[in-house]
């Protein structure tokens, strides 16, 4: 799943109906459309907050591999991630996120996004994250027997 | 308002929360303290390798749990809405149960800043913490939702 040209959704990318838009040198952009399942209640016709934070989450680990130092298939974990919310976020139209990799240094990576209205172009949030690289990618127990194996 | 009736408020505005019932979002209340529950499924996924919660998943856990603490402690006429939060992420959140708790560090009359976790198994052991700041307004009529 970390794969350069690799554009599947994850499960809860899926879930919100997140779509990847494109990559265009070291940006990503992934559109979230208005639906009941990012309604933030059913009295206000706005953009879930959480659901801002998982699109803007998600654009920010596939920016990654955009870097020209990105090796292909070096697994990534977000370490830290803040998001600041401008504004209440009425769903009149598409966001649109767009992250991008300020740097890369095989450990780290350090990633800057926001989210857009697709026409107006208007900024309702914005996204600050760091990314350990090389994280485990294999759950605990297979880790633990391939470990065993090493040392038989 | 006794517990009952503050749990039973909780719960209708989780209910008008569709993101937060996409979640899997529960909450019990102890006293003045909301402790929240949530049984994780595979659609919250991030990473299908291990399987891990995905990060926004772990995130709005955390901005919603710490919502409901502050909602209790809220007058009823005031309406809170979410203006920044900061997460770290811990360790991968397996898909099993999962528990949150959020601790008030201090409301003012127009904001209000939280501190709020997330663990499984242990609670000594928790898999992310988070800060919020959430803008307070005084307001009977607006509509009352979490963030």
């Amino acid at each position: 799943m970390f794969h350069k040209n690799l554009r599947e959704l994850p499960p809860f990318g899926d879930t919100l109906g997140m779509d990847w838009v494109e990559s265009v040198e070291d940006q990503v952009r992934v559109r979230l459309c208005p639906s009941d399942r990012v309604r933030l209640s059913k009295s206000v016709d706005a953009y879930h907050p959480g659901a801002i934070l998982a699109t803007l989450d998600n654009a920010c680990g596939w920016c990654i591999r955009q870097h020209p130092r990105y090796t292909d298939g070096t697994s990534m974990a977000t370490l830290n991630l803040r998001v600041d919310l401008l504004e209440r976020a009425p769903m009149t139209g598409p966001l649109l996120v767009t992250a991008r990799c300020d740097s890369y240094d095989g450990e780290v990576a350090h990633v800057r996004g926001e989210a857009r209205y697709e026409d107006s172009q208007h900024m309702v949030a914005t996204v600050q994250a760091t990314f350990m690289l090389g994280t485990p990618n294999l759950p605990r127990e297979a880790l633990e027997t391939a470990s065993q194996e090493t040392f038989r | 308002m006794n517990e009952g009736t503050r749990l039973d408020r909780l719960k209708a505005i989780i209910d008008s929360d569709a993101y937060a019932k996409t979640l899997g979002l529960d909450v019990e209340l102890r006293g003045d303290s909301v402790r929240t529950i949530t049984n994780t499924t595979e659609d919250l996924v991030g990473n299908v390798n291990l399987p891990a919660l995905h990060g926004g998943v772990v995130g709005s856990l955390l901005m919603l749990t710490a919502a409901l603490q502050l909602n209790v402690q809220m007058a009823e006429d005031e309406r809170a809405t979410l203006l920044d939060i900061d997460v770290d992420y811990l360790r991968s959140g397996r898909v099993i149960q999962t528990f949150g708790s959020a601790t008030l560090i201090r409301k003012g009359r127009r904001a209000a800043t939280l501190a709020a976790r997330l663990w499984q198994e242990d609670e000594q052991r928790p898999i992310a913490s988070g800060r919020m700041s959430f803008l307070l307004q005084r307001s009977e009529e607006a509509p009352l939702t979490l963030v």
